[in-house]
């Protein structure tokens, strides 16, 4: 204990008024851009949807819109609401990307394989890494 | 001379970090395997063209596989083995050999509960038509006889048939066998953190950068868009066999397309099986394995192998519960 108060003492005396000021501008700056960089993020997500492996088209998800969209079999219809993203219709057969319910975080994927349809939430939050099995 | 050094070193230190909360991961996502396919790389010190480039080399392997393996591609050598395997011995190719003895050793590991040769019986099923149906018994029965991986001809240079009708199905476990593939090309090409998911089966590998940082959820099993909980997993595969992938209700009973290849029709058993292990081959095959087995058996039997661990969705009374092996047990959380 001792030691460390001596060592941080020393630290301390070395240091001139200026060298504290600055320490603080640092600490000040980090704590600003900390709430600052979460604002920023938090909107930018986009809806990323891909046709037939090469199409690729992004919509603000904050936007709210309905959107048709042309694949092989027909036509897939999906609605932005409230930042979140569902197909509200599809020309497939068995419907299963209609089922899939909303999509929300940057890991969830909704996929329509006979019209060849993939939609994605693209995000730079930190649930990035995380993915679903199922 | 001290003074400047400390303020260098608070200096190196907030950009350290800035370096740390900013990974910006380079993803892709296509069709193939009949489901999607999403490439993840989080390494840091390659240009974005060079990852983006050798992501394509990973999913040109896949599509090699898938070209080989997709019994409902009619053009695969699969669907050549499916049509003339009885009549004559078809050329072994190198993919196709290690999928098929792999799943043969698997088949025999599960006693039976997971075989490639249930595609005379999925024929029957045809989960994919419009308007499913619940097929003959009497037919079921008589298919049956055309079901056993023992009645296979396998070495390494020729499959064949030894009884005419059968057909393999490899949907349980080329996917798997693709996303091992997909990761060791990364892995060849210097790539050492990334994520390969092929429709919610995956692998992954890790370094300092996400370790500790992913979540694995696995999804609720009758609420859509919901999550029923999660594991923490920096490296290795996850494989999901589910009752609602692949379904029809008809009189108020859920016919799914997980069958057991003793009866032929869907195992009832269990609602949703994850198992967790090195490669995503065994992981993959095993889901369904264990999934047929049921919760009882299938814990037995996933407690007796090493570096495998599952979780198991399953009623009781009505109510929906799980159980997990002693390695995930305790590092499984519910979601909410």
């Amino acid at each position: 204990m001792k030691n460390k108060n001596s060592f941080l003492s020393t630290i301390f005396k070395l240091l001139t008024t200026g060298d504290k000021i600055l320490i603080l501008i640092f600490f000040l700056f980090g704590f600003v851009s900390l709430f600052a960089l979460q604002r920023y993020q938090q909107p930018g997500s986009t809806v990323l949807i891909k046709i037939a492996n090469n199409k690729i088209y992004r919509y603000n998800l904050d936007k709210d819109r309905e959107i048709n969209l042309h694949g092989p079999i027909g036509t897939t219809r999906i609605l932005i609401h409230k930042g979140k993203v569902r197909v509200i219709h599809s020309d497939c057969p068995q419907k299963i990307c209609v089922k899939s319910g909303w999509i929300s975080g940057s890991f969830e994927i909704i996929v329509c394989v006979p019209n060849k349809i993939i939609i994605a939430i693209e995000s730079k939050n930190n649930q990035y890494f995380d993915v679903i099995t199922q | 001379m001290k003074k400047s050094l400390i303020v260098l070193f608070l200096i190196l230190f907030s950009f350290q970090c800035q370096n740390y909360s900013k990974i910006i991961p380079i993803t892709q996502t296509r069709l193939l395997m009949d489901t999607f396919v999403q490439i993840v790389v989080y390494d840091q010190d390659k240009s974005k063209h060079e990852i983006n480039r050798i992501i394509g080399l990973a999913f040109d392997r896949i599509q090699q596989i898938d070209n080989i393996t997709n019994s409902y591609n009619d053009s695969s050598l699969i669907s050549f083995v499916n049509q003339n395997g009885a009549s004559y011995q078809i050329q072994m190719d190198s993919v196709l050999y290690h999928v098929v003895k792999e799943s043969q050793r698997i088949s025999t590991l599960s006693k039976g509960n997971f075989d490639i040769t249930t595609g005379a019986v999925k024929d029957l099923w045809d989960f994919n038509n419009d308007n499913p149906f619940v097929p003959d018994s009497t037919v079921i029965r008589k298919t049956l006889k055309l079901v056993d991986y023992k009645l296979l001809s396998i070495d390494s240079d020729y499959l064949g048939f030894k009884t005419s009708g059968m057909k393999i199905d490899l949907g349980a476990i080329a996917k798997g066998f693709a996303i091992d593939e997909a990761v060791r090309i990364l892995s060849v090409h210097g790539i050492h953190d990334a994520m390969v998911n092929a429709g919610g089966d995956l692998k992954t590998i890790c370094t300092n950068l996400t370790a500790g940082k992913r979540k694995v959820w696995i999804n609720h099993p009758r609420n859509t868009g919901e999550m029923f909980g999660f594991f923490r997993m920096d490296s290795g595969s996850v494989a999901t066999s589910g009752d609602y992938e692949r379904f029809f209700i008809k009189d108020s009973i859920r016919y799914h397309h997980i069958l057991d290849p003793k009866t032929g029709y869907p195992a009832g058993k269990c609602i949703s099986v994850t198992i967790i292990a090195k490669n995503a081959l065994t992981a993959d095959a095993l889901a369904t394995a264990v999934f047929v087995m049921g919760p009882e058996q299938g814990m037995i039997f996933v407690e007796n192998q090493a570096f495998i661990e599952c979780i198991i969705l399953y009623k009781k009374d009505g109510k929906l519960i799980w159980t997990a092996s002693t390695g995930i047990k305790d590092k499984f959380y519910l979601a909410n």
